[in-house]
């Protein structure tokens, strides 16, 4: 046995369940992203007629597309701000676990907030502009 | 104020074209109070988006205040209806979670004054129309009557140069319909240009001029009685409506 193999050897354990758990974090945030993308979508539906006046009261595409955004959004950064709270307060746990890395590491929680953010943008992108597309004249469709 | 010419619309459903608007011409002066009157599918809310820049004609040319807005693209026009267009709806189209002063804001944000600016006029404009104690009143809050002033007061936020009403008073009880048609007329009496699209004749004679839409085409424009008379000395609402007969 050569000596890299015993070395992969020793930390196939370790390796394997780094990668499980990198596998559902990112199964994680793709269901995350799924969901912030689903519910927006419903919302942007449902709020078909408002946003319709909005339009006819003079709101540009601009306009909805910020209004959409901003409340998914609110709703990312408010997730966000108490899972990083969490993750501050668990990461004494995983303090052993760890080689050549600290538990609260700013490269890993600066990195993981950015990529849920940018994942959180994506998935209200298309709903928002779904909304910036509505025509004024819905908010005359049920008159 | 506005200057239509050979206005056509045309919706194409499929394979199918129906023309809604059959080459209409209308001119529209400063100050005027014009109804446009109609049965259901004769043009009249084609028409009225096409006057409110809510929708652009397939031919024809539009200007608004001298602007040509027929080929405008949809940032202009969401430009032109913000300034120049007060609108007020059948069902009052406020948002339900704002106040009534964040209503009359709306479009006063949309023209970018900053939040200060914007609290101030809407709550002149309130007082404008009665409502100055309601500000902080939600529309679940309010009466059907009350929710119209607000639409009302929300349309002249950003002083615009016409008010669009599309039947202003079809959501309403015949008490609040008489405060609504007396609020149109004060505003008319003070300088402002209303289009009122309606079916309510009471409504309509109250108007100094009466442009009556069929199939498509303008068959009538009434404004035989001079406008400045009416503007002095207009019917109210209540005088163009004849009595109810009395329940036994």
């Amino acid at each position: 046995m050569t000596l890299s193999s015993r070395l992969a050897a020793s930390v196939a354990q370790p390796r394997f369940a780094a990668v499980t758990v990198a596998a559902f974090a990112l199964l994680a945030l793709a269901l995350a992203a799924i969901g912030l993308y689903g519910a927006l979508s419903y919302n942007v539906t449902q709020r078909r007629r408002e946003i319709g006046v909005r339009s006819a009261l003079g709101a540009s595409r601009a306009d909805i597309v910020k209004l959409i955004l901003r409340q998914g959004l609110a709703v990312t950064v408010a997730g966000l701000g108490m899972g990083l709270i969490a993750a501050m307060g668990l990461s004494r746990l995983l303090g052993k676990l760890l080689f050549g890395v600290t538990p609260l590491d700013p490269v890993a929680f600066l990195a993981a907030p950015g990529l849920l953010l940018l994942a959180a943008m994506a998935a209200c992108l298309i709903p928002a502009r779904r909304g910036a597309s509505v025509e004024p004249t819905e908010a005359l469709r049920c008159e | 104020m506005i200057e239509m010419t050979a206005i056509r619309k045309v919706y194409s459903t499929g394979r199918m074209e129906v023309e809604a608007l059959k080459g209409v011409n209308l001119t529209i002066g400063r100050n005027e109070y014009v109804s446009i009157v109609g049965p259901s599918g004769s043009g009249k809310s084609t028409l009225m988006n096409l006057i409110g820049c809510l929708d652009t004609p397939s031919t024809g040319t539009y200007l608004l205040s001298g602007e040509n807005v027929a080929g405008l693209d949809r940032n202009h026009l969401a430009e032109v209806r913000n300034k120049k267009i007060g609108f007020v709806f059948q069902s009052f189209n406020l948002l339900p979670y704002a106040t009534a002063l964040e209503n009359v804001a709306l479009p006063l944000l949309f023209a970018g004054i900053s939040d200060k600016k914007c609290n101030e006029r809407a709550k002149e404009m309130l007082e404008r129309v009665g409502l100055g104690d309601r500000i902080d009143h939600k529309p679940t809050e309010l009466s059907g009557g009350q929710m119209q002033r607000v639409a009302i007061a929300r349309a002249l936020a950003n002083n615009p140069a016409i008010i669009l009403a599309d039947e202003p008073t079809g959501n309403l009880d015949s008490a609040s319909g008489h405060v609504i048609a007396d609020l149109f007329g004060e505003l008319h009496a003070a300088g402002q240009t209303i289009v009122m699209i309606t079916h309510d004749n009471g409504l309509a004679k109250i108007a100094s001029r009466s442009v009556h839409i069929r199939d498509g085409g303008i068959v009538e424009d009434n404004a035989a009685i001079p406008r400045t008379s009416r503007r002095r000395s207009g019917p109210s609402y209540a005088n163009s409506i004849p009595p109810r007969p009395s329940i036994p």
